[in-house]
């Protein structure tokens, strides 16, 4: 059966809240929930590089039957010390592509998104933490690559409209 | 979950954002915003298979 080509955002979520992983959502999924109308194909995190919180990940990881995904259809898995680096790990996992992120386009790590994420509800218990539309604006800003300057009218507007700028 | 509005002409000359579809998605709680993303993302992949089978 060929790799999921969308991820199943919601079977991810759950997976890492019910875990307990730290973690904050970043990308076209944060921007969604907080009401833009953008459409992305996977789950982009950041996770908390607390130690016991990267071994769950990395468990859970292993569960998903994780693996790059610039190298399939050859499998090479993501082991535990990738989870620390600050690069981004593109991920195909039997629940779609999972992109976790060691640090942004600003330079900001984990550390650095303190007061800059938002707790979103999505559930009974089922709480996520995501990265702030003014913050997600700022990242696309720095990163400054076509595809995300050609969102940012998007963002903006539904910044404005939020009216929490 | 309402349907999602008609596109309508920008209010503001600086965007091409369609106000009205984020509006609507403002409206929605964020379980049925991201039942919209997945929704979406399912039809567009989708489409993406049916037109490269027809290749």
């Amino acid at each position: 059966m060929p790799p999921r080509a969308s991820a199943d955002f919601e079977g991810l979520l759950l997976a890492l809240t019910e875990r307990g992983i730290h973690f904050v959502i970043i990308g076209g999924v944060s921007a969604a929930l907080q009401g833009v109308p953008a459409v992305t194909y996977d789950l982009d995190i950041v996770l908390d590089p607390e130690s016991h919180n990267l071994d769950r990940a990395h468990e859970l990881l292993a569960e998903l039957e994780a693996c790059y995904r610039e190298h399939l259809p050859r499998r090479i898995e993501p082991v535990r010390s990738d989870l620390e680096s600050a690069g981004a790990k593109l991920l195909q996992t039997k629940l779609g592509p999972l992109d976790v992120l060691g640090e942004l386009g600003t330079g900001w790590r984990h550390a650095d998104l303190a007061g800059r994420t938002e707790r979103i509800e999505l559930g009974e218990g089922f709480g996520v933490d995501v990265l702030t539309l003014a913050a997600l604006i700022e990242v696309k800003e720095a990163v400054g690559r076509e595809k995300d300057h050609a969102v940012l009218p998007l963002y903006r507007r539904a910044l404005r409209e939020r009216g929490d700028h | 979950m309402s349907e999602p509005p008609r596109p309508e002409e920008p209010e503001t000359p600086d965007t091409d954002s369609d106000v009205s579809l984020i509006r609507w998605t403002l409206s929605l709680t964020p379980r049925e915003r991201l039942e919209v993303l997945q929704n979406n993302a399912d039809a567009i992949v989708r489409l993406r298979h049916a037109a490269a089978s027809q290749r």
